[in-house]
């Protein structure tokens, strides 16, 4: 991003801050060699669907162009950014990219009709999974201190274990998407319920509540492992979590995350770990990643990728009312007055002004 | 959005449950008053995390959103018309009361049979979501009349039977009205704004040990009256 954006004086408080948040967060994804991308607003739905789950479809704006094609504005970026890296002939590895971008849906918002939002993000594409995954949470650390959000926490979950023990217990879709959502609500009591109604065998329902506990931390990972102590699936998904949390806290940002295994909200394509970016500030997630092994693949070759969005809007509600300190540049700006009976002196004066970069404005000086 | 504020908010909603709610809060050690003015009433907490309280009252369907704007970090409200809000909150935490039968009624003598043959079943109720949801499940197509006061529509002929929360059995009775199915139950939740809880969290889990500890005994099921009772 320039630097103009810095001395471009804003119109009020909430324009200064999303300049701000904007340019902090794409110059730290730059730090980290995530370069920027730009990417079509208008797709072919056909083209893109395969990588849209049915609420992101739901809340889609789609019509019909000139030529009898069905349309789709993006409503997310990740899959139209999988798709072009799907389309590309032989891009290095491991593919870091970072995105400033609109979307345009329907958004749960006080009006619930809110349709146009940016995402801010990166996305890491190819690479070790345990490196990528901890890069990625880096970078949101660094992101959110940056941004000067000094409440800020990640809660970490794993679609991976949930995926498979729903899937393991015998739940239909229709219970396993109820039982989701009482893991998500931290609903213990229906999530039971839930279980007990299907019959599910007690190593699933002690698994499966222990995500649902509202406590969370490494304990919920000895609990599963202690229901599935021969399940080699589990087991050794439980030490990749392992590992991850203890690079995490070795690396000293033990009290800036916490494992939340109920924590699966977000789009239906993370298939291992997912976080939310949270802030007391903003009273919905500031933004939210995960791993997505499975989507690339639906476009083209099939690649492991990871990465994490800002919801702009939010962010900026956060910090806005602790933000006086992004009008700087209004106070440093210099009067040029110009008299429109004799214009070229005033303008001359300005242009001199602006030779040695001077903030400046014009006023008239017959009086405006 | 959201409430910077070292205290926490708990929203009640008024009606049926409040006096319940209230009492179980005094039981946990709340000294709390009579809720009988709007506005907010200050109370310290009794579990010594060392959060003080601002406990007010809502429009039973208000809570949520109050909840998920984390206006209020805690609110109390009932599964059916937080599914209704579609407010994303958590609700970690089930009080012993405030459960109802969720049931689809008619006036006596109208089975679901009855109901079936007809082009279309004309359903009034305050529940439209939940309603079209249990429906369209069963393939059945009817057509909802979203209405606060669901027996009155019916009886005055805007529907042919209702779907709502089952209070007061003996009123429908008297009202002429039987139950048909029971099609899901109400419950009542503690709410929490997840953003809170996260940087809350000791005070929030005293307060749910406490409301745990000081659980009252539930009440007796209510009473369902199917035609067949008679």
């Amino acid at each position: 991003m320039s630097e103009y954006l810095y001395t471009t004086p804003p119109i009020d408080r909430a324009v200064g801050v999303r300049r701000h948040v904007m340019t902090t967060s794409m110059r730290s994804f730059g730090g980290w060699g995530y370069r920027e991308i730009q990417v079509p607003l208008l797709h072919y739905f056909e083209a893109l669907r395969d990588g849209l789950d049915d609420e992101q479809i739901e809340r889609s704006f789609r019509f019909v162009d000139r030529a009898g094609n069905l349309m789709v504005l993006r409503p997310d970026v990740t899959p139209v950014i999988a798709q072009t890296f799907a389309q590309m002939r032989s891009p290095q590895l491991p593919f870091r990219v970072s995105y400033t971008h609109k979307i345009v849906r329907i958004e749960r918002s006080f009006t619930r009709d809110q349709l146009e939002s940016y995402q801010l993000g990166i996305e890491h594409i190819g690479g070790d999974e345990l490196l990528a995954d901890v890069e990625v949470l880096l970078v949101a650390f660094e992101v959110m201190e940056r941004l000067g959000l000094n409440d800020f926490q990640i809660s970490i979950a794993d679609h991976h274990i949930a995926n498979y023990l729903l899937k393991a217990c015998g739940a239909p879709s229709r219970i396993r998407d109820q039982i989701r959502g009482a893991l998500v609500a931290r609903d213990e009591d229906e999530a039971k319920a839930l279980l007990n109604r299907l019959g599910a065998r007690s190593e699933y329902v002690q698994g499966i509540l222990a995500m649902a506990s509202l406590k969370g931390g490494p304990d919920q990972l000895q609990q599963i492992r202690y229901a599935f102590p021969s399940d080699r699936t589990v087991q050794k998904r439980l030490d990749y979590l392992e590992r991850l949390i203890s690079v995490l806290d070795e690396l000293g940002w033990g009290n800036r995350y916490r494992l939340e295994l109920a924590e699966l909200t977000g789009s239906s394509y993370y298939t291992g770990i997912g976080f939310v970016l949270l802030s007391e500030g903003a009273s919905r997630e500031l933004g939210r990643g995960g791993r997505y092994d499975s989507l690339i693949g639906m476009y083209g070759k099939h690649t492991p990728a990871v990465g994490f969005s800002l919801s702009l809007d939010t962010v900026v509600q956060a910090l806005e009312p602790t933000a006086n300190h992004f009008s700087e540049a209004e106070a440093a700006e210099e009067l040029c007055a110009v008299d429109p009976n004799n214009p070229v002196e005033g303008f001359r004066a300005a242009l001199r002004l602006r030779e040695t970069e001077q903030l400046l404005r014009l006023v008239n000086q017959g009086g405006e | 959005m959201a409430i910077y504020s070292s205290r926490l908010r708990l929203a009640l909603p008024q009606g049926r449950d409040l006096d319940v709610i209230c009492d179980h809060l005094r039981t946990c050690g709340f000294d709390l008053p009579e809720l009988d003015s709007p506005g907010l009433y200050p109370v310290e907490d009794p579990s010594g995390s060392g959060v003080g309280f601002d406990i007010f009252k809502l429009a039973q369907s208000d809570v949520g959103t109050y909840v998920e704007h984390g206006i209020s970090q805690l609110g109390v409200m009932s599964t059916d018309l937080l599914n209704e809000s579609g407010a994303r909150v958590w609700r970690p935490f089930t009080f012993s009361y405030g459960t109802y039968p969720i049931v689809l009624a008619a006036p006596r003598g109208i089975n679901f049979d009855s109901l079936s043959t007809k082009p279309t079943i004309r359903l009034a109720t305050s529940l439209p979501h939940l309603t079209r949801d249990i429906f369209a499940a069963r393939g059945m197509a009817i057509e909802v009349v979203p209405v606060e006061d669901s027996t009155t529509a019916c009886l005055l002929g805007l529907a042919d039977g209702y779907v709502d929360r089952l209070v007061d059995p003996d009123a429908i009775v008297r009202e002429g009205f039987r139950v048909i199915e029971v099609l899901g139950k109400a419950r009542l939740k503690l709410l929490i704004n997840h953003t809170s809880y996260a940087a809350r969290r000791e005070a929030i889990d005293a307060f749910i040990e406490c409301l745990r500890s000081h659980q009252p005994e539930p009440p007796e099921p209510i009473h369902i009256p199917f035609d067949l009772d008679e």
